[in-house]
Parts: C-alpha cells; structure tokens; sequence
C-alpha cells in the first residue's frame, strides 16, 4: 500500500512538473530581459555647415527597446528613427534587413553604431535602467 | 507601351553640361570637383581617401577601395569618446564632390556599375547640403544610389533615401535628421554592366529611377517633407564602418561581424559612365492656351495653367512626345483632339514649380 501511494505520488509529481514545465516555455520571451529604456552617450561626428571640417561632441540621448509584434524582433528606437532587429548571441542583426548600422545588446547595456547619414555617425553606448516604464 | 516624362523620353529637358560629366576628359580638380571630401581625407566609413584611387579612364571614372599598406592611425579619436586614443585606417576609398551647389530640382542620373558580393563595400552617388546658421537651419540629403552592406553583398538590391533636419533639434545633434531608407530590388546583377539611377526631384515630389523606370515616389504638396535646397553631387565609395573587420583599436561592440570575411575581396571598384543633370524651363506666373501645338521643345516650358481647345481645335499627334507641364492646372476643352498615331506619347503633369 506505501509502495502504491509512493508510486502515485512520483507519478503526480511527474504531470505537475512538466505541467509547470510547459506553462513557463509558452510565457517565456527571450526579448523580456531587453525591453526597457536605456540611457546612452552618443559620440557623433558630422560635417560643420561649411562643409570644410568634421565636428565632434557627446551627447546623452536615451533610447528605448520594444517589442515588435513580429515574434522575436526587437525595436531600437532612437528619436525619431526606428530599426528592426533581431539578436543572436547578444549581437545586433538588423532585420529583415539593413545597412550602416550594427552592434551588440546585453541585458545590461547596448552599444550600437550608426551612420545617421551620409556625413553623420553616432556611436550609442549606454545602461539599462532599472525600475523604469518601458513606454515612452 | 507606358513611357515615363524623363529625358531619355523627352527632349523638353535640357542638359545642364556646366553640371553634367561625361568623364570623357580629364576631371576639373580646380573649379568644378574636390577630390576628395572638402572636410578631409575622412568621412563616417572605415576608409581613408585619397585622390589616387580616383582612377580616369578616358570613358569612365571608377573609384577605387583598397586594403591600406601601411596603415595610417589617426588622432585624436573619430568618435570623441575620451576612451580612444585614436583608430587605425586599413582600407583607403576615394570620392568627388562638386565644388558648386549646382543642383536643385530636376532629372540627375548617373550610368553607373556598382561592386557587389562583399558586405563593406559602400558605394553611392548622393546630393548633400547643410547650413546651421540658416533660419530655420537645415540639413539636406537625397541617396539616389546608396548600397552599403546587405545591398552590397545582395548584388541585386539599390538602396534609396532621403534626410531632413527635424525641427526644433541641435543642427549637430544625434537625432537632429530623418531616415527613410527603402531598398529596391532590381532584375540584375549590379555588378554585370551599366545601368542608369536617376532621382526627379519637384519641390512637391522625388521620383527615383533605375533604368528609366520609376521605382519610388515620395509626394508631399506642402514641400515640408521634400528637401528644398541647392545641394552638392557627390561619388564616392567606402567601407560600411559597421560591418567590416577592423584593428583592435576600434575596440567595436558597436559592429556586426558578419562571419569569416577577410579582406580578399580588394581591390574593386565603383565605375561611372557619366553623370547628367537636367532642368525644365520654366515659366510658372504665366497661363497660356495652346491652339496649334508647336514641335518646337525648345518653347515648352513648365506654366502656371495650360488650355488647350475652347474656341480652337487643338489636336496632339503621338507621332510627337509631348508633356503639358503646369503648377495649377491643365484643361483639355472641347475641340481638344488626341492622335494615337504615332510611338510618341502624350502626358500632362501638374506638380509644384521646379525653379
């Protein structure tokens, strides 16, 4: 009799675990840890209006990474400029497509490089901050 | 057959030889083309530039990029981040850029062979103005022909794209400019042989070309979103900073690796054929009715309002090419005629006055 309560008992374990097993998988996004707002040094250069210099200066400028509705693609939105992206081993692939920009996201920082344009670039390093909305 | 209102299909356009380059004699260092950026040797790719890859041929131009032996490093840092002391240079590119700001509105095509196969490759051809001073201060830039990276390596893909300031935003800032970057594909290797990229740009419109047929159009009646400035020409070729192997100094979390790709892929070239600009005449505070159209494309001009008909008998024979262009209106009354007879064609086009 031990020996049947014993064995129904492993048994049940067994379903609730991979019960709860399932459950996590299905609510699990591997893009979660990256959401969030995150507040970057910009170091740009750009050509001055009289078109005979390149300028340097740093800025601060925060950028925010959302969920696209697209599974596992993520949003790097910067101003007014926004790209598609798709990470794989914490490196920045753009997506379904892109050019002149590149980099790397962690669940604790992003640098991400960009030519603006033609004669402007902008190298974005910066934290992710804690306890923040992630909407704008 | 559809035939768009381009030079090659209309003779109302008059080329601008002062603007235009057929690359057929030597380049004018002097009063026409810088020879590399007037800003210097570097812009924002992994290359540094210099004249020597600007190569004559005595029919085309190619511009050349090339591993860089020795290296140069330069100094203080690119980016002014106080954590560099300075990035070396391993590639070398090339670039020409019109002394003038010669161009504004019109046709501006360029018969071009662009490199593919190879993700750094960056070449384009562009027009770029900018002036912070101005009020209110703008930015402007129109890529007509820009493929960096994916495109590059793609081989039948055209980038397109277009920047503006965005109002109220440092002129120097980070965020101060729009991107709308759309990607064309194309039936064609790029690298295979020639083919024509051209942009149509109205102060309401731009139109962009590849092999004289339209590809995209962005259409703005109040102007706000179309850049509205005599601008610069520019060719160059560079390498895509954000996808190339590059030494440890430039220490990059901030560039994709994209697999194994050592620099085998050099010496290549960006080769242009010539470079044309285009304008309409322009006669846009007069209204004029036509009775009797005349063959004359010399006398065609873009008008405020065209009539044709009315107490005339006005007949349009496709044996011509014939666009009625105006900024108002263009009113085809009773007694208008058009004559299919012919394998010219006939169009009207009202948009915003290109002067």
């Amino acid at each position: 009799m031990i020996t049947r309560v014993l064995v129904l008992t492993v048994f049940i374990g067994i379903v609730s675990c991979q019960v709860f097993s399932q459950s996590s998988v299905n609510n699990t996004d591997y893009r979660d840890v990256y959401v969030g707002r995150y507040l970057c040094t910009c170091f740009y250069q750009g050509v001055d209006s009289n078109q005979n210099k390149l300028t340097y200066h740093n800025d601060t400028i925060t950028i925010y990474i959302t969920k696209d509705p697209l599974d596992s693609i993520l949003i790097i939105d910067i101003g007014q400029n926004m790209y598609q992206v798709k990470l794989k081993k914490e490196i920045i692939y753009a997506y379904p497509s892109g050019n002149h920009w590149g980099g790397r996201l962690s669940t604790n920082g992003i640098s991400f490089g960009l030519s603006t344009s033609m004669t402007t670039m902008c190298k974005y390093k910066g934290k992710k901050e804690p306890n923040k909305k992630t909407e704008k | 057959m559809a035939k768009s209102q381009i030079p090659a299909n209309d003779p109302a356009w008059h080329l601008q030889t002062g603007s235009s380059e057929e690359f057929n004699s030597s380049l004018d260092f002097t009063n026409k083309w810088y020879n590399q950026y007037p800003f210097g040797p570097l812009n924002n790719g992994a290359e540094y530039n210099y004249p020597a890859n600007l190569i004559q041929t005595g029919t085309t131009l190619k511009i050349k990029v090339d591993t860089l032996v020795p290296s140069v490093h330069h100094s203080p840092s690119v980016y002014a981040d106080p954590d560099y002391l300075g990035v070396t240079y391993v590639y070398q590119g090339g670039a020409i850029w019109s002394r003038s700001k010669d161009y504004h509105f019109g046709y501006l095509e360029i018969s071009a062979r662009f490199p593919t196969s190879y993700y750094p490759y960056w070449p384009a051809f562009w027009l770029w103005s900018k002036d912070c001073s101005a009020q209110p201060p703008y930015t402007d830039e129109i890529d007509i022909a820009e493929n960096g990276a994916y495109n590059s390596e793609n081989g039948y893909m055209v980038g397109t794209n277009y920047h503006l300031h965005i109002p109220g935003t440092d002129c120097y800032g980070p965020d101060h400019s729009t991107s709308d970057e759309e990607t064309k594909d194309v039936p064609f290797l790029l690298s295979s042989g020639f083919h024509k990229y051209a942009i149509g740009w109205w102060p309401d419109r731009l139109i962009w070309y590849i092999d004289d047929s339209p590809v995209r159009t962005i259409y703005d009646p109040t102007g706000a979103s179309i850049p509205q400035h005599a601008m610069a020409a520019i060719l160059n070729f560079a390498i895509d900073p954000w996808y190339a192997y590059l030494p440890s100094d430039w220490n990059d979390e901030s560039i994709t690796p994209h697999g194994n790709r050592s620099p085998t892929f050099f010496p290549q070239y960006f080769e242009i054929d010539y470079l044309r600009y285009y304008k309409l005449d322009t006669d846009c505070n007069n209204d004029i009715t036509i009775c009797t159209p005349s063959s004359d494309y010399s006398s065609r001009a873009v008008e405020r309002s065209i009539s044709t008909g009315g107490g005339c008998s006005t007949t349009f024979n496709t044996s011509d090419s014939y666009v009625l262009r105006a900024t108002d209106y263009v009113l085809l009354d009773v007694g208008t005629t058009i004559n299919a007879n012919g394998s010219g064609y006939f169009a009207i086009e009202v948009a915003a006055c290109p002067e």
